[in-house]
This record gives structure tokens, sequence and C-alpha cells, in this order.
């Protein structure tokens, strides 16, 4: 197909008043240039010069002045700010760059200086000075950052020369490019990120073994269980202690009570003999006894008396008074012997009956004696018996309760603790499950993102894949002059040609390639900077082309509606202008 | 008649181990008992039924002094006891054998047996556990006899493993008052059955009032009521939280919030509702403005949805948004939508 492009002549026709245009630059201490001022027109714009004459620099510079000089991502220092650093500077590095975008005039000023780093951005067109210059320029630039510069607005030749390279590259860029239609979403890191999110809650998970409920639960009922048992035995043992010691108490004082009792008895015992020795020794002595010669003697008188009386009285008779008076006398006197004879009888049987009386009290002394004496020897053999045994069992016993309560203790204290840990164990596990449950539910929610993310990504590259061809293929069709006008790109490879036969690009030609290469980014630029249409800055693009595929290029890009700034070595390509291009 | 009932008090236990508040929560837990035992003798209760776990564990020597103390502050009034499936009765443990005074009554074995109150001519029929479950139906033989005038049931049960029975039965023997045990909070049905509740709340996820029942029969009717009786609560609260509430905001509104419902009280926190999309809540600084177990945080991102759909609706973004459209709106692709979109708008985009 050759003449007016639908792609391009409709987007003219809408985008007329919205696209960005650079309008003038200032690079005051850039590089080598000092206060050097390029002016740029709305369409076509050729910078010419030999190698070495600054294109680069200029390049850099438009891209350093939309884009600023941050350090890299990955900590490097930004590769722009030792190559560029002014050459004669007097300490000061820094531009300004105008620019048009949606019908107004906006003025970029930016000091690239790493200790002093400055930026104003003032819409000339309402005099407005921004507070936030990075997030209004961000706003006006649509959110243009290096990737989608390097990959849209910059474009330079494919860097290999080889052609199987450059096929390479192409086909890297096309299947990249398709992938997210904004680039300014970078579907790497959002993927990435979510898959952090993921792994980080993976390991927030309590591993089951750890948050076995059941088996705890069991545990702890088993201790308490335990524990119960050990109260009560403790219980038990301690009841047993305390009748124990009582018992041992109640005992010694019995055995006391039967010492005392034996030794009040013995005394009574000591007492009683005492006592009985002393009235057997108080009792009169019969070896005091006197014996009774009086009665004899009387006897013996009278008898004398009687028989001298009888005599007298009988014999000799009456015969004189003497006799008479002997004989009275002596029978007086056989009398009083008599009645001597009768008191001495008297006398006697008194004595004897007390002598009787004495002899029986003697016997019955005698016979208490023997008795007392008698007890105390019993006594002796009563001796209570010793209940030292009986208590020393007792107190073995209380000891061994003592040392077995003990250890019950012990245990008990050991399973109180661990029915404690058991109980903290629960409410952990408790906790985990639930803690395992909301994390398992986030996990599935971000695998669900992702899910999605892919799905959508996977229908845009489709759909992407497929406009981005289709576009191409408008633009191919013109740079070629209708010699291919169907692109494809199926499985990784490209497809290259008409209607009628299609060609894999390993079969074509560099040149064809590199027509390709540009037919694609150009297209590429138009489909993602739908809204406001960036200008095209290519670098050196053109070297290798031949002069028919030059002009074919040259024609198509005039008619493009956007600004195209071509920096290059020759001056073919402004011999193929209309109007005079800068040359340096 | 006035009564009070009571059960699952579990004196000894030490609530939420591992928290702040877990000590104190013990102690407490014997206080309240204590006030409890003021409460019947300002009020000359003339029969105080405790229907099981009065203790959390079989208790020492030294706990049923305590209580025996705590009891003997109402010797006026007639305490009924049954032993649960945590304070169960074995042979020979020191709660069967303790010498109660006179005014304090224990049924000692598992089968049913009656208590007879002269001087307020009430039978207690009831019965105490020898071991942490019982399977036998044990409530559905219970029968009231001609003794006293008012006759009550009391007993720990109602549950599976734990004395079950058909409520119906026990409605059918018509007990002026069945003091059940065995429910962690308040509940009634139908034939003056009776649940008081725990006394204290007992752990995490007792929300809800606790307390006991106070009551009255008289001439053949009763009435009664739960009376909340416990020192703290734990409660759920929710925030739903506009898209503009800055951190330090919340934070206020959380502090005011526990100052309403009772700083003493222990929460669980959740938020719902928007953040602003650059500011996540840190949920550290709300934990400790209160006794709080936990804050959830289950707030999104307060974008625009509509702008950003207008936005992005050629794009990665628009076709995401679109996709989720197209989804059910349940839970899980609520967050993973709110997931992949932070991903892609914060994470994704490289700034200049």
């Amino acid at each position: 197909m050759r003449g007016a492009h639908p792609l391009f002549s409709a987007h003219r026709l809408c985008v007329e008043n919205e696209i960005m245009r650079i309008l003038d630059i200032e690079m005051q201490h850039f590089g080598k240039f000092v206060h050097r001022t390029i002016r740029f027109s709305d369409g076509l714009n050729v910078i010419y010069g030999r190698n070495e004459t600054g294109k680069s620099t200029i390049h850099a510079f438009i891209r350093c002045m939309l884009l600023g000089m941050k350090p890299g991502e990955d900590g490097t220092e930004n590769r722009y700010y030792d190559r560029y650093f002014p050459w004669q500077g007097n300490g000061q590095y820094d531009g300004t760059l105008r620019m048009a975008v949606g019908g107004k005039t906006y003025r970029i000023e930016r000091s690239f200086l790493r200790q002093a780093p400055s930026l104003t951005v003032v819409c000339e067109t309402d005099g407005v000075r921004y507070t936030d210059p990075e997030e209004k320029l961000q706003d006006l630039l649509d959110g243009l950052n290096e990737a989608s510069f390097d990959n849209t607005i910059g474009i330079e030749q494919l860097k290999s020369s080889t052609q199987p390279e450059m096929l390479t590259q192409l086909e890297r860029y096309v299947s990249n490019a398709g992938r997210t239609k904004n680039m300014h979403i970078d579907m790497d890191r959002a993927w990435e990120r979510l898959t952090e999110r993921e792994e980080a809650l993976q390991k927030s998970i309590t591993p089951p073994a750890e948050a076995d409920f059941a088996g705890t639960q069991e545990a702890l009922s088993d201790r308490q269980a335990e524990c119960a048992q050990l109260r009560v035995r403790i219980y038990q043992q301690e009841k047993e202690q305390e009748s124990l010691k009582a018992k041992i108490e109640l005992t010694k004082r019995e055995e006391q009570e039967d010492q005392l009792d034996y030794e009040r008895s013995r005394d009574d015992c000591v007492r009683e003999y005492e006592a009985a020795r002393r009235n057997f020794e108080n009792a009169p002595d019969p070896a005091l006894r006197r014996k009774n010669l009086v009665t004899p003697l009387f006897v013996v008188l009278f008898l004398m008396c009687a028989g001298g009386t009888s005599y007298l009285y009988f014999v000799v008779g009456l015969t004189s008074q003497t006799i008479l008076y002997t004989t009275a006398g002596l029978a007086a006197a056989a009398v009083l012997c008599f009645l001597g004879i009768i008191a001495g009888a008297a006398l006697s049987s008194r004595n004897k009956k007390r002598y009787r009386a004495e002899d029986a009290l003697r016997a019955r002394l005698e016979a208490q004696l023997k008795e007392s004496a008698d007890r105390y020897e019993n006594w002796k053999t009563r001796q209570p018996e010793s209940r030292a045994a009986e208590i020393e069992q007792m107190e073995n016993r209380v000891k061994e309760l003592e040392q077995a309560i003990s250890v019950d203790r012990t245990s008990l204290d050991a399973d109180e603790k661990a029915c404690e840990e058991l109980s903290a164990a629960l409410q952990t596990r408790r906790e985990n499950a639930s803690a395992n449950a909301a994390a398992q539910a986030e996990i599935a929610s971000v695998r669900l993102a992702k899910e999605t993310l892919d799905k959508v990504s996977a229908r845009v590259k489709e759909t992407f894949g497929s406009r981005l061809c289709q576009e191409a293929a408008l633009v191919l069709s013109d740079l070629t002059r209708g010699r291919y006008d169907r692109l494809r790109f199926e499985e990784n490879r490209i497809y290259a040609g008409t209607d009628e036969s299609m060609k894999e690009a390993s079969q074509l030609s560099g040149g064809t390639i590199e027509q390709i290469y540009l037919a694609v980014r150009i297209a590429a630029s138009r489909l993602l900077w739908q809204k406001t249409p960036m200008p095209f800055i290519f670098d050196d693009v053109f070297a290798r082309y031949d002069d028919e595929r030059l002009a074919a290029a040259m024609e198509l890009l005039k008619k493009a509606g956007h600004q195209v700034i071509i920096f290059s070595c020759t001056s073919r390509e402004d011999s193929l202008l209309e109007t005079p291009a800068e040359k340096q | 008649m006035k009564l009070i009932h009571t059960a699952d008090v579990h004196l000894g236990l030490c609530p939420d181990p591992g928290y702040p508040w877990s000590r104190t929560r013990a102690s407490e837990i014997w206080d309240t008992f204590r006030m409890l035992l003021t409460v019947c003798r300002e009020q000359k209760t003339d029969l105080l039924l405790i229907s099981g776990n009065l203790f959390d564990r079989q208790p020492s020597l030294e706990d049923l002094q305590r209580v025996e103390e705590i009891l003997n502050l109402a010797p006026q009034t007639e305490v009924v006891m049954t032993a649960g499936s945590a304070d169960y009765l074995t042979p020979g443990c020191p709660y069967a054998d303790f010498p109660w005074p006179d005014h304090v009554h224990l049924f000692r074995t598992p089968e049913l047996t009656s208590i007879y109150l002269e001087r307020l001519d009430v039978t207690v029929h009831g019965m105490s556990y020898d071991a942490p479950t019982r399977e036998d139906r044990i409530f559905e033989s219970a029968f009231p006899d001609d003794e006293g005038e008012i006759q009550i049931l009391a007993g720990y049960g109602g549950e599976p493993h734990q004395a079950p029975f058909a409520p119906a039965q026990l409605e059918e023997a018509c007990f002026d008052y069945a003091a059940l045990g065995g429910r962690k909070t308040f509940a009634s049905l139908p034939g003056n059955l009776y649940y008081p509740g725990a006394l204290e709340p007992l752990g995490l996820g007792d929300t809800g009032p606790h307390g006991y029942i106070a009551g009255e029969i008289r001439d053949g009717s009763g009435s009664f009521r739960f009376v909340p009786f416990s020192v703290r609560t734990y409660e759920n609260l929710k925030i739903v939280l506009s898209g503009d509430l800055s951190q330090k905001e919340l934070e206020e509104k959380l502090r005011a919030l526990i100052r309403r419902r009772g700083p003493q009280n222990i929460y669980r926190i959740r938020l719902e509702g928007r953040h602003r999309p650059t500011e996540p809540i840190d949920t550290a600084p709300l934990e400790v403005l209160g006794n709080i177990v936990s804050v959830e945080d289950r707030t999104v991102p307060d974008y625009d949805l509509r702008r950003l759909a207008d936005a992005h609706k050629d794009d990665v973004v628009g076709m995401y948004m679109a996709e989720f459209a197209r989804q059910k709106p349940d839970a899980e692709s609520r967050r993973a939508f709110y997931a992949g979109l932070d991903a892609l708008l914060r994470d994704g985009r490289k700034k200049m």
C-alpha cells in the first residue's frame, strides 16, 4: 500500500494539539557546551555532524532534562553524571528545556550538581511556577521513565551489525513491548512483590507439628488427672501423718504416766516397808521379858508357910503362944503368900495375855513386814514395758510418710508447672491455628492476584502484540514502499511478507530487519503514547540505510504527526528535507 | 425464699496465661466470689446454690479453708454445693473429707440424693461428679419428693459427655427451680431450668456479660433474673475507618472508645473500612492503648476505583480491575484485588 497512512493521518487529525513538542533547549553547562541554544521545529529536525561533535551529548541532555539524573536503582551512580560533567562549568552543571504540552508552554530548569540538584517547572502560558515540580513533570510527561524513554522515544539503531543478533534484539523488543501496554508499570516488580509477600506469609505459617492441638489437649487432661491423684494422695498421707503424730504423743504420755505410776508405787512400797519395819522394831522385845520368878517364890514361901503352919498346927499343935503366934504368922504369911501367888498368877496371866497379844502383834508385824518385803520384790518384777519400739515404729512411719509427701509434692509441683506450660502452649497453638488460617487465606488471595495478573498480562500481550504487529505492518509497508505489508510475531519468531507469501525474518536481509525494527519502534510509540504523543529522537539510525530506504523513511516521518529529531553523521537526511537543518 | 445461683466459678484458674492481666484475673475470680457472699449477707439471701466447678481443679486443703472462710461471711445463708467436671470428688480427696460448717452442704455421691433444709422447708436434689465426664443421663431420673415445700434440683451437666438430658423431660419433672451448671454464659430453658454462666469470664472469647442468677420463690411461683456481676468483660470492637483517618486520629479514636466502653475490659479490635493508600495502618501502637488481645487490620487502601479504572482503561491496571469486576465479590477475591492493585500501582510504578 502506498500513500497516506490511515494510522498517521487519523492520529494527526485528533492529536495535533496534544502532541508533546520540544521547543528549544539551552545547554548552559553540559559536557562541552556552554550556553548553547538549539531551537526545534514542530516536524522533522535533523542535527548532523561528524562523530565527536556532540550529538550524543545533545541526546543525553534532552534525556536528562526530561528525566533527571538520579542514581541507578541498584545503587550505581547515574552513568551520565561523570560523562557529561562540564568541561568549563565554573562549578555549574545546568540547563533549560522548553516544551509544549497540551497546548501550553512549559519551561524546565535543572541543575545537575550532586551537591545541589534542583528542578524548576514553570508554565509560561499561565505564568505558574509549580511547588511540586517533580510531580508536575511526571504528570506532563505521562509518567515517562528511563525504560520507556529508551524503549520508545530514543531510537537507536540496532546495536549489533550481524543479522542474527539484530534479529534477536528485534525479537526481544517485540516480545517485551507487548507485555504491558503502559510501560510505566513494571509488571516484573509487581509480580516480584506479590511473590515476596507470598513467601513471607508462607514462612509465617507454623508447621503442622507445632500446631497440633488435640495432642496437647490430651496431654493436659492427663497431667491434670495426675495432679488430682497426687493431691489426694498427699492429703491422705498428711492425714495419716497427723494421726500418727498424735498417737505418738499419746503413747509417749502414756509411757511417762506408766513410769510415774511405777515409781509412785515403788515409793509406796518402800514407805510401807519402812513403816512396817519401824513398827516391828518398836514392838516390845520378847527378849526383854522378865521371867516371873516372884510367883514361884511365893509358891515356895507359901508352901513353906503353909507347910510350916500345917506342921505347927497339926504336928506340934498350938501349944504355946509363940507357936501360936508363929503359926498365925506363918498362916498369915501363908495367906499372904497365897494372895501373892494369886496376885502373881493374875499378874502372870495378865502378862501372859499381854505377851500373847504382843506375840500376836509381833507375828502380825512380822507378817506385814514380810508382806511389804514381798510387795517390794513383786514391784521390782512389775516394771512397765518400754514402748520405745512402738514409738520408734510410728516415728519411722512418720519419716517415711514425710519422705513420700516430699517426693509427691515435688512431683506435684512439676506436674502443675507442666500443666501451666501445656495450658499456655494450648493457648499459643490456638492462636497459631487461627493465625495460620488467616495467613493461608492471605496466601490464597495473593495467589489469586498473581493468577489474575498473569491472565490479564497474557491477554494484553496477545492483543497488544497483535495490534503492534498490525500497526507496525502499516509503517513497514510505507517504509518498504509496499514490499512488506504484513507482519506476524509467533512463538518468538517474526514473519514478514505480503498476503501471498510470508518469510521468516531470518531469511531477510539486515537492511530489511532494520526497517522492521524501525516500524515496530514507531508503532510501539504510537500505541503507548496515545494520550500525549512523544517526539521521536533518532540517534544515527539511518546510517546503514541505502538511499532508497532512506528516502522512504524520510517521507514517512515527514507525514508523521510527531515531532521528529534526527541525529545523523551525514547530511543525507538533510538533503531530503525541504527545510534546512541545524548543522553542527 | 430468696435464692442466688452460681456455677463455673473456677477458683484457682489463671486465665489467659501469657497476657499481662493473667494474674490479676486469677485473684479477681476469688474476689468476686467473696463479694458474692457479701451480697448474700447484705441481702439476707436464704439459699446459695453452687452447681459445680466452684474450683478449677480438685481443691487443696488451703483452697477449702479459704472457701470456708468466705462462706462464713454469710452464716445465715444455707449453701448447697455440687462438684462438677473440673473439681470432681475422688475417694479420699480433701473436698469430700472437709468438715464444712453447719450451713454448708455438699453432695458427696454421684447418685442423686436429697438434702432437706428444715429452716427453709426446701429440699435440694443433686449429685456430684466422681470423674471428669459422665455419660449417664442422671438428670432424667430426678423427681421432686414430698418432703420440702420447695423442690430444687442442682447439678452440673446438660452437655454431651456431661450428664446430658432431654430438656423436655426435666421440664416435666416440675421442679420449682433447676440450678444447673456447665455453660459459660447465662441460659434459661423452659421449666425453670437455668444456667448462670461463669461468674467471671474465664478467658479469651468469653464475651458478653457474666454474673449470677438471683431469684425468689414464693407461694409456689418463682421469678428469676440475671445479675451482671463481673469485674471485667471481654468485648469485640469493630472500628470502621473512613479513608482519610490518619494514624494519630485512629489512635485517639480507639483510646476514646475504650474509655467509653470501660478501660478495665479486655478487647479484641478489628479495623474495617479504608485507609489512606500510601499510609497503611500500624497496629503496634494500637495494641498498648488498653487491655487488648489483638488488633486485626482488615482495611483496604482508599483508592478512588472509578478514577483509577478510567485512568487505566487501556492498560494492564484497567484490565486487571475489569477482570475482578467479573468475579464474585467474596472476601478472598476482594483481598486479592487490592493485593494485586497495590502491587501494580505502588510497587510497579517507577518514579522519576
